[in-house]
């Protein structure tokens, strides 16, 4: 992409496109190239999961639960929850306020869904109670 | 892709299941409700304005295939000391 960047500016030093113009193509070049950052942090979550681990300590009586969530799933949960028109978003934010939940529907833009699923990569829970351990955690 | 195959094991005192199910026989009876819900998709845009809601309800239930694609790998298990339940979407 820099090689680009420097052909438009090379163009607009020989005069061969105006200030305006090399500015459209700077601008159509940096769209192209976070588009690119986005599809390649796309692929790179396909093959991810999220782990939860619930395990009972020895002598104790409780059940034992494994759930493996792929990325993709949650990824593509979080796209379509962006497409729930606003007054549904606003009973559901009213709901998990009530919960004791704040959460704002509208903070779910695709810029967002790419920073929350590297978030995830490094999010690790530990619990560790009298009856159980609880781990949580993506692979 | 979709998810081709579930795998849904259940083992307790009374019961016990183990089923491979191909989903596919569930893809060909969706198939006539997704190009109806297609359809309908395109015929709203005939009045954009009065049906932004219908349409994007209609576009979640379009999208439903994606969700479908991406819940491949996703493992369940449960397992007590009376009963063992364990689903496996592949």
């Amino acid at each position: 992409m820099n090689e680009e960047r420097m052909k438009i500016l090379d163009m607009l030093s020989q005069g061969k496109i105006s200030s305006e113009e090399a500015d459209k193509l700077l601008l159509a070049t940096e769209t192209q190239t976070k588009q690119m950052d986005l599809e390649t942090k796309t692929s790179a979550f396909n093959d991810k999961f999220l782990y939860v681990n619930v395990e009972p300590k020895e002598g104790k009586k409780s059940e034992r639960v494994f759930v493996k969530v792929p990325f993709a799933l949650l990824q593509a949960g979080l796209n379509i929850a962006g497409l729930i028109p606003k007054e549904a978003q606003t009973k559901i934010n009213d709901t998990m306020q009530e919960k004791g939940m704040s959460f704002d529907f509208s903070d779910l833009k695709p810029e967002n869904i790419k920073e929350i699923m590297t978030s995830l990569e490094q999010f690790t829970v530990d619990v560790d109670s009298e009856d159980y351990t609880v781990k949580v955690f993506c692979k | 892709m979709l998810p081709m195959i579930l795998r849904l094991r259940i083992v307790d005192d009374e019961h016990k299941i183990n089923l491979y199910f191909p989903l596919i026989f569930i893809y060909i009876i969706a198939i006539p409700f997704y190009i109806l819900g297609v359809i309908f998709y395109l015929l709203l845009f005939l009045y954009p304005s009065k049906t932004v809601k219908q349409r994007i309800y209609l576009l979640i239930f379009l999208k439903s295939p994606q969700i479908m694609a991406a819940a491949i790998g996703t493992e369940v298990s449960v397992y007590s000391d009376d009963s063992k339940v364990y689903l496996y979407i592949k």
